[in-house]
């Protein structure tokens, strides 16, 4: 609570222009103690007693602010600094005058209490008073002859008569007062001759009478109570008769009041001097002690003042340098209260101007940011799940983005995609071949392009429409490239596919047509010239005849072939358990020496299949009778049926596996085995398992094949086929034997039967 | 005064201890110092009345005297006052005094005046010594009736005399303030008024 009662005191103005007004008051005080040498001493203890107050607040005062500047340096409190400076300036701009005007004043006080002192005045005041005191002097001595005649005359009378002489004298004479005092020391007789004096008479002192008795007159001028002089005199009287003793006679006398007053005048004048001339040095020493407090008291003022003004002008800068800190901080709410009308006032108001304008336009970019955000987010969500493979290079070809579709088609993961070097050689395949691929148009740097090329790898052949297109930073230059490409080997499949279908609707069409007139005209023959040969021609005949017949009749089977693969005629999709399917075609093939060839390992709890009976068996045939015959010329034949549950693109499939001990297919038609009219055999059209794989893929399914390598060798054809997502409810647990198998084969004759 | 209570000892030993120490000053500071003591103070009853009859042996010292006879007016103040004296409580005055007396230098006729400045009447001396002698000494100085003092209470009188120094001219004041040689005052004289 003192404190902040002396931080207010210390900001208040008021208390400021009291004390300002105090030092006013010392200072004319100050001035005026030549003139007033009594008053000046009167108040003296108070003046001073004030001005250590004063002093002693406003040192209190100095040593708050400076306190307060020092703790503020210390805190590096913004301004402080400058209001050091201010306050040092402030400070030796009072001094340096203050102390000029003060040495001059000293000087000027030393010169001027020193002027009223002269050696002449001195001089003729001393003769003034010793020619007073020569005047008084003689009229003096007038007096005592008077006194010496009264006593004269006193000698022969005696003392009953003594008051009619003194009231003869004393009516001649100027004499205040006559007085006979006895031996005795009693009055004999008085006599007073002014009326202002009282009965009783006064009585010179009682040493001066016996000394007077003793023959010593007393003669004097004495300055009465009421500041008149008047003349004493005490002489002896010598009686005529001695035994009366001595009596002594007392006679006061006035001074001419002409002389009187010009005598006190003079007395006083020189008074007044002597006291002044004997004052000097105190009151120089006085009058300095008092200028140098004054001087002291408006110097710490001016201290004070220079404290209370460095505050006062640091307020605005303060803000100022604190509301910058905190938006240099990010803190762009911080708004200033202006102060005043002056320049500072305009600054805070700039300021709160600018801060204003910060804070909005910082809004409207946080908004912009969180727009691109967002817009960036939705790209990349997007790009994110298009099957699309897009990849970004930078200006120096190296991989900036892709997306989880460029990683994919390129058989790698993002990771290893990212930041790969377009124009290096890359360890993986697939990407090194990309690149190189895609090279000539990176380097032409070329604005918007296209290419269509294969990758092929261990994995297989994966046929690549590659786009491309440089993107433009700000200034126009060059800020890489964007990537966009598809793989299309479902396009070109499609197409392939496409275009057999109608080469076989064609085949089929053209050579279908003349098939059957050929055929009919060889019945023909046969049947009308048959009858007529006889013997061998009749034989030759038959034979050529049969040929052409049994020629024509496979040739139809092949148009037929081709037919059917040309078109799809309407499926009928039906739930239909592949297991059975499978045990009913195996059933089909199992005589004479195959009959122990076909092993079915099945497992028992798979899941139904959507699908159109017609077509799958078509497929079993195909593929059963495909293994068969690449196991012909093998010793001992041995061909396996498995089913299992896998899956395909990642959702439950039935799986059919064929194996066989043939010898496999051959390496170089590997990539085109399910192309129409590939084949290894000397007779067959070729279409075998292009219809397995159309009809497969009719399903939604896939076909792959493959050599199984290892000792038996042999060829491994997989067929799947997606499941319907619902599972069977058989008990069976399950069986991937033989046993099992047979188990189920024993039930399909079963059903047959 | 062993009826004084103890307090009152205790300050007036404090008192004593200051003086000595003033004194002690005063002499080392300066060797022309003046002094100031009563000899002798009492009082004694007539036509009911009771009187004061004091005597202080006043010596100025050279400074204040050089003053004097530079033409300052130098002013006394006696303080005359009456206590009741209270064993269980602080003394009562009954009755304060302030007698005021002027000692100035008459330069003409070569006198040393002595004004009572209560009456105005004033006395004039040839001699510094015979003026102090009058300026110390109090006859028959009328203080009270006999009938406002209880003679079954206890009642203590004192005076005081000093140099009454705030009546200095003020630049001779200021130095007067700090001077030891100036501070001339005599210790409170006590005695036991029944």
């Amino acid at each position: 609570m003192v404190v902040k009662l002396i931080r207010n005191l210390a900001n208040s103005l008021s208390l400021m222009l009291v004390l300002f007004l105090f030092l006013m008051a010392t200072l004319y005080f100050v001035a005026n103690t030549g003139e007033h040498l009594d008053s000046f001493g009167r108040s003296y203890q108070w003046w001073m007693f004030g001005t250590m107050i004063a002093l002693g607040l406003i040192g209190i005062l100095i040593v708050v602010s400076l306190w307060r500047l020092v703790a503020d340096l210390r805190n590096n409190v913004s301004g402080s600094r400058l209001s050091l400076k201010l306050v040092v300036i402030l400070v030796v701009m009072a001094l340096l005058p203050t102390t000029l005007v003060y040495s001059f004043s000293v000087k000027f006080l030393h010169s001027n209490i020193d002027s009223w002192f002269d050696v002449e005045v001195e001089r003729a005041l001393d003769d003034a008073l010793g020619l007073s005191r020569e005047s008084l002097n003689v009229y003096m001595r007038m007096r005592q002859e008077t006194t010496l005649n009264v006593a004269e005359r006193l000698t022969e009378i005696p003392d009953e008569l003594a008051i009619l002489v003194l009231n003869d004298f004393g009516a001649d004479s100027d004499a205040l007062e006559l007085t006979l005092i006895g031996a005795d020391n009693r009055v004999i007789a008085t006599t007073a001759f002014d009326d202002d004096l009282s009965v009783a008479p006064e009585r010179p002192a009682d040493d001066i009478v016996s000394r007077a008795r003793a023959g010593i007159s007393y003669l004097s001028i004495d300055p009465s109570s009421d500041g008149e002089l008047q003349v004493l005199s005490v002489v002896p009287i010598s009686l005529a008769d001695p035994s009366r003793g001595t009596p002594v006679l007392y006679a006061t006398y006035p001074v001419p009041r002409n002389s009187s007053v010009l005598a006190a005048n003079v007395q006083e004048s020189f008074r007044n001097y002597r006291q002044l001339a004997y004052l000097r040095t105190p009151l120089k020493q006085s009058s300095i002690a008092t200028l140098t407090l004054a001087v002291f008291l408006s110097l710490m003022m001016a201290v004070w003042v220079a404290f209370y003004t460095a505050r006062r002008l640091m307020v605005p800068v303060h803000d100022l340098v604190e509301g910058t800190r905190l938006v240099a901080d990010g803190d762009y709410s911080t708004r200033l209260t202006t102060s005043g009308r002056d320049e500072l006032g305009d600054l805070v108001q700039s300021f709160n101007d600018m801060t204003d304008r910060v804070e909005a336009a910082r809004a409207s970019a946080a908004e912009s940011q969180l727009l691109v955000e967002n817009q960036r987010a939705y790209l990349e969500l997007v790009l994110s799940r298009i099957s699309t493979g897009v990849i970004a290079l930078d200006e120096n070809n190296r991989v900036r983005t892709c997306n989880a579709s460029a990683a994919k088609i390129l058989r790698v993961s993002v990771q290893e995609l990212q930041s790969t070097d377009a124009l290096a050689a890359s360890d993986d395949e697939f990407v090194s071949q990309f690149f190189s691929n895609i090279t000539p148009m990176l380097k032409a740097n070329r604005s918007d392009w296209s290419v269509e090329f294969e990758l092929v790898g261990e994995q297989g052949r994966q046929p690549v429409m590659c786009r491309g297109a440089s993107m433009r930073g700000g200034g126009d230059e060059h800020a890489g490239q964007v990537l966009v490409f598809d793989d299309i080997s479902d396009v070109v499949e499609a197409q392939r596919n496409a275009a057999w279908s109608e080469v076989a609707r064609r085949l089929a069409h053209e050579i279908k047509n003349p098939l059957t007139p050929i055929q009919l005209s060889a019945e023909r023959l046969q049947h009308k010239y048959a009858s007529k040969l006889h013997g061998d021609d009749a034989s030759t005949l038959k034979k050529l005849t049969n040929t052409i017949v049994q020629q024509v009749e496979s040739m139809k089977g092949m148009v037929k072939a081709f037919a059917d693969y040309a078109t799809s005629p309407g499926a009928e999709f039906q739930l239909i358990q592949l297991n059975e399917l499978v045990t009913e075609i195996s059933w089909l093939y199992r005589e004479g020496n195959e009959l122990d060839a076909i092993s079915l390992q099945l497992q028992g709890e798979l899941p139904l299949i959507s699908c159109d009976p017609v077509r799958i068996r078509q497929v079993l045939h195909n593929v059963i009778k495909n293994a068969l015959e690449a196991m012909v010329g093998q010793p001992q034949q041995e061909m396996t049926l498995t089913s299992r549950l896998g899956s395909y693109k990642d959702k439950p499939a039935v799986e059919l596996v064929v194996r066989d001990n043939g010898p496999g297919f051959p390496p170089e038609l590997h990539d085109r085995l399910f192309e129409p009219y590939v084949t290894s055999k000397r007779k067959g059209t070729g279409l075998g398992l292009a219809i397995v794989k159309k009809i497969v893929e009719e399903h939604g399914g896939l076909v792959r094949a493959e050599n199984i390598r290892g000792d038996d060798g042999g060829g491994k054809l997989t067929i799947l086929i997606p499941a319907v997502e619902q599972k069977t409810m058989s008990h069976t647990p399950v069986a991937t034997n033989t046993e099992t198998a047979a188990a189920i084969e024993k039930d399909s004759y079963g059903d047959a039967a | 005064m062993f009826l004084v209570p103890s307090y009152v000892r205790l300050l007036t030993g404090m008192q004593y201890c200051l003086r000595v120490a003033m004194v002690v000053l005063v002499c080392v500071g300066a060797a022309a110092a003046g002094s100031m003591r009563y000899e002798s103070a009492g009082t004694y009853v007539s036509n009911d009345n009771y009187y004061l009859d004091a005597f202080a042996r006043v010596d100025l010292g050279a400074e204040p005297v050089q003053a004097l006879v530079n033409g300052v007016e130098l002013h006394f103040l006696v303080h005359v006052a009456i206590y009741k004296t209270r064993r269980w409580w602080i003394d009562t005055p009954i009755l304060e005094r302030r007698l005021r007396y002027r000692l100035d230098y008459y330069e003409l006729t070569q006198h040393y005046r002595v004004t009572d400045l209560q009456s105005g009447k004033s006395e004039n001396f040839r001699s510094v010594a015979a003026a102090l002698r009058e300026l110390g000494s109090l006859s028959r100085y009328s203080l009270l009736p006999a009938n406002q003092i209880n003679k079954r209470r206890q009642y203590t009188a004192s005076i005081q005399l000093e140099l009454d120094l705030t009546r200095l001219p003020g630049p001779l004041m200021a130095q007067a303030l700090r001077s030891s040689e100036w501070q001339l005052e005599t210790e409170e004289f006590q005695w036991s008024l029944n």
